[in-house]
């Protein structure tokens, strides 16, 4: 039997030109909060945030939420991001709102990535060339990982070098 | 009346995380993480011997991914193994198992696994401290809360001197 489960569940859509909208859940033993996340790109800077604290363990949580305002125009991406909102949103308000709130924002670079991809495909780009194009235009990509890393696989494969 | 009108907001990129925690029978915790994205599926599994709270085992793989070389990123997980649950944990991770000779992925699962087994624990105390059979008793346990739990300015909650405090004179 689980003693503990945590669900999250984050949706992006893409409104009017360069506007995502993010939908996030949060729900588990102990809290069910949700967020509607505005963000513009391609600067990544939050234009609104609103929160909800649907269950909660004292009567101040569903406070917190109002700590949300003072995230408008930061942006996301930057280094130190998950440490700012942590101390202002977690510190400040809930620190489950601020995991929630990260969980968002970091799923906007892979939404406006999405939206490359499926412009790519119509014009029966192929991924590697899709990957190749992302590498050299991104360079928030290259290094990120293993497998973005100048000495991964996936570059010596594709020939890629910046 | 037939629609003529129908404003797309289909969704670009959806992500879904699930992580669980529960006591096994040789009294340590596993943890379980499950996520599933518009680019990527991936399972984790990760036991934490107790009361060290140290990574024992842990095991996990990259079902799909948009870059086929992701799913042999699997080894990296090993290199968490002995790490302890506890402050300094999310650092390390993202260090060690994250970053330009890691998996973001893998490192962001083990985090979650590790806060569903430190929640697991806070359950159970919640559980019995929220059970107030009436508003004195309640007032009762969160004036406990607040006077003997160390999370000063943790959150709002515990903020010092917030509308909380001031009403039940803590």
């Amino acid at each position: 039997m689980f003693e503990f489960t945590r669900s999250k569940s984050i949706g992006v859509e893409k409104r009017e030109e360069g506007i995502y909208l993010v939908h996030g859940f949060l729900d588990d033993n102990v809290y069910t909060i949700e967020l509607d996340l505005e963000v513009k790109t391609p600067e990544f800077t939050v234009v609104s945030a609103k929160g909800y604290m649907k269950r909660f363990t004292t009567p101040e949580c569903p406070k917190a939420p109002s700590i949300l305002d003072d995230t408008v125009g930061l942006q996301i991406g930057s280094s130190d991001f998950d440490m700012k909102i942590k101390k202002l949103v977690g510190r400040g308000g809930c620190r489950h709102l601020a995991d929630l709130f990260i969980e968002c924002c970091n799923a906007v670079f892979p939404a406006s990535l999405q939206v490359h991809w499926k412009d790519a495909r119509s014009n029966e780009i192929s991924k590697d060339d899709f990957i190749k194009s992302l590498m050299s235009n991104e360079p928030k990509i290259r290094d990120r990982c293993k497998t973005y890393s100048k000495d991964g696989e996936l570059v010596k494969r594709l020939g890629v070098s910046w | 009346m037939v629609q003529t009108f129908v404003d797309n907001r289909i969704l670009c990129y959806t992500k879904n995380i699930h992580a669980g925690a529960e006591m096994l029978d040789n009294g340590n915790s596993m943890a379980r993480v499950r996520v599933d994205d518009t680019f990527l599926s991936a399972e984790l599994e990760m036991e934490v011997k107790l009361p060290d709270l140290k990574i024992e085992s842990i095991k996990g793989r990259i079902i799909r991914s948009f870059a086929e070389e992701c799913k042999d990123n699997a080894e990296v997980l090993q290199r968490a193994v002995g790490m302890r649950v506890g402050p300094g944990i999310t650092r390390m991770v993202k260090e060690t198992i994250g970053g330009s000779n890691g998996c973001n992925v893998f490192a962001d699962m083990i985090l979650e696994g590790c806060n569903a087994v430190i929640m697991g624990f806070t359950v159970d105390e919640l559980d019995k401290q929220l059970a107030a059979d009436d508003d004195e008793a309640f007032g009762d346990v969160l004036k406990d809360m607040l006077e003997n739990n160390p999370r000063i300015a943790s959150c709002i909650a515990f903020a010092e001197g917030n509308e909380l405090r001031r009403r039940l004179g803590v």
